[in-house]
């Protein structure tokens, strides 16, 4: 697959880019993340991750079962400021 | 800022099939339930199934997924199931609160819900899987197709590719067809279909070809016109395109059926304990056998636990709602257990055969490991029958009070099994009728003929082992008195919970009569009437504090 295939379409981050930060010593998901922002975008990783974690397995020589998924944090869904800080309560 | 709480006893989140079948059961005990939905219709993935489902006619065998659908809708509004569609948890935090983005009339508030019990029944996202292009509007997953052609009724294209030939990919295209567009092809990476094979050859009679041992290169198009074409490639033993075999496929559409993945965010968030199981879709919150996951009062169900199909969600479902209504004291242990044991037989029959034998085997593991990671000890209570059984080295079915005539009056009852130093029973008798002697560890013998039933002895004993029951109370109800050291004593008339011997609720009783003597040592004495058919179990009451 070329490196330019999209991996995290909500931040456009591409195949290269996981590989890149990866061989710069990313091994987990949350590295991944840290360094790409893969997974920060819209969706929260929910189509990503699987393909990171591919990749971590590929590069890495990992079994599935190690390449652990980020940890979950709320809103697990989009949110707006303006519900959050009540602003349209009574 | 301050948020709103709104005290429930269940919440469930999310309102497909195993949803659904838990609002009800639970709301069907008398529990009040709030049933949250981030869509505008409740269902799940219900709606979109337009097919008839497999199964025995346990669980509605030949239906359509969709009328069913509607049946479970109608049933849980019956019941006074609160539903708030189009409303998102989007977070668990301590004590079971959860914060809701609740939709009123096209208002957004946020509030915060406290839950006795919560059923995370939230279901599982398309897989992806990426290649050159993917991003490309046309290429989407097939569940997404199947949303747009059977709810929305809007066909995306005209000419699709499947890839993959689970039961998702299998199915979808069939229903493609019957929208009206045209499948080109299902191709899948293994060298044979995964799905049923009667789905299979639904499609196949509709000549539609099937590339096994293939797998997708590359979309072909432009941000313009969206996916023109498709490069698929046979591949070699190790999963990888062999070069020269590319075939272009003349494509508008490209769905993605590479499997499901458990939407567990929620779950993870509220702490519970997850594993790896591919079968199951990969990593899955843990549970026992009534769904509860590793934090008490937290059941999983449905694909968020393992993915797998809305008969096997609806019967989790079903598991849960009913364990939690036990637990919130709304249906007796032993009804509970019964209708909990229909169930597991039924979701067992689910997951019979060359297609279930694996989600079988998953969903044992699961189990296992929830006991491996719980402190089991803990968790078991006291039984009352297995201690008299080990006492007594016999197998006893249960304990009963079949001995006393109906027109006998008052008798003492004790249950006391084990030999223990104790003897305050033998020394409060006026009458004689306990005999303990010599050692003071022997088991204390009850000489009914000299009992009098004045229960002088109940508030002696220390370990609160002695009860009077009365069969002659009325035509239909017994009565039993029990010490009662609490700090909120019941009056005369008041209506309490009943329990068995393990604070499973039985039935509502009646207080007919509260004793509290100063003679009794701050050991008032209860007595509550029940009908006959509670008065073997029926051995405290539980008072909302």
């Amino acid at each position: 697959m070329k490196d330019d295939v999209i991996v995290c379409r909500c931040e456009e981050v591409t195949l290269g880019e996981i590989k890149e930060a990866i061989e710069a010593g990313a091994r987990t998901v949350t590295d991944v993340k840290r360094r790409t922002r893969a997974g920060m975008g819209l969706c929260q990783g929910k189509s990503c991750e699987i393909i990171v974690q591919r990749q971590l397995c590929k590069q890495l020589n990992l079994s599935s079962e190690e390449a652990h998924p980020a940890r979950d944090r709320a809103p697990v869904r989009p949110i707006s400021f303006g519900v959050l800080g009540d602003e349209y309560n009574d | 800022m301050v948020i709103i709480l709104i005290k429930m006893e269940m919440v469930v989140i999310g309102a497909g099939p195993a949803g659904l079948s838990s609002a009800i059961e639970a709301a069907k005990e008398g529990v009040e339930v709030l049933l949250v939905d981030e869509n505008l219709k409740a269902g799940g993935q219900l709606f979109k199934q337009i097919h008839k489902f497999f199964g025995s006619s346990d669980h509605r065998a030949g239906v359509r997924g969709i009328d069913i659908g509607k049946e479970l809708i109608n049933e849980s509004r019956k019941l006074g199931v609160n539903i708030w569609l189009n409303s998102i948890a989007i977070g668990i935090f301590d004590d079971k609160n959860i914060l809701i983005k609740q939709n009123k009339n096209g208002r957004e508030s946020l509030k915060r819900v406290q839950a006795d019990k919560i059923i995370i029944a939230t279901g599982a996202s398309e897989k992806v899987i990426n290649f050159t292009n993917w991003t490309l509007p046309g290429v989407m997953g097939a569940g997404a197709a199947q949303t747009m052609i059977n709810v929305h009724r809007v066909l995306p294209g005209d000419r699709f590719l499947m890839v993959g030939t689970g039961n998702v990919g299998l199915i979808v295209s069939y229903q493609l067809i019957q929208a009206g567009a045209k499948v080109v092809g299902l191709i899948d990476a293994a060298e044979e279909v995964g799905g049923y094979g009667v789905h299979a050859a639904k499609i196949a009679r509709k000549g539609v070809p099937f590339y096994l041992n293939h797998t997708i290169i590359k979309a072909d198009g432009n941000n313009k016109d969206g996916v023109t074409g498709a490069v698929i490639a046979e591949v070699d033993d190790n999963w990888q395109p062999i070069s020269g075999t590319e075939k272009e496929l003349k494509v508008d559409v490209i769905t993605l059926a590479a499997g499901l993945k458990p939407l567990s965010e929620l779950a993870n968030m509220a702490g519970c304990k997850r594993t790896y199981i591919s079968e199951l879709g990969g990593w899955v919150p843990l549970h026992n056998e009534n769904m509860e996951s590793t934090v008490s009062g937290v059941y999983v169900v449905g694909d968020v636990t393992g993915v797998e199909e809305a008969n096997t969600a609806l019967e989790e479902g079903r598991l849960a709602g009913i364990d939690a209504a036990e637990k919130l004291g709304r249906i007796a242990a032993k009804e509970s257990n019964n209708k909990k044991k229909n169930i597991t037989k039924r979701v067992k029959n689910l997951r019979l055969g060359p297609f279930g034998e694996n989600r079988l085997k998953a969903k044992e593991k699961l189990i296992k490991e929830y006991y491996e990671l719980t402190d089991k000890d803990c968790r078991e209570k006291y039984d009352p029958v297995k201690a008299m059984e080990h006492q007594s080295g016999e197998k006893i079915k249960r304990i009963s009070v079949d001995h006393i005539d109906k027109t006998q009056g008052p008798v003492a009852v004790i249950e006391c099994n084990q030999e223990i130093p104790c003897n305050p029973c033998e020394l409060a008798c006026k009458f004689g009728a306990i005999e303990i002697g010599e050692p003071i560890t022997n088991i204390p013998i009850l000489n009914e003929e000299k009992c009098t039933g004045c229960g002088l002895c109940l508030p002696q004993c220390p370990g609160l082992a002695i009860f009077l029951i009365d069969k002659s109370y009325s035509s239909d109800k017994s009565t039993v008195a029990f010490p009662y050291e609490y700090k909120h004593i019941p009056k005369k008339g008041d209506i309490v919970d009943a329990v068995d011997r393990q604070g499973n609720y039985l039935c509502k009783a009646e207080v007919v009569k509260v004793l509290q003597l100063e003679k009794f040592d701050k050991t008032p004495i209860v007595t509550i009437s029940v009908l006959d058919k509670y008065i073997d179990d029926a051995r405290n009451i539980k008072m909302s504090d």
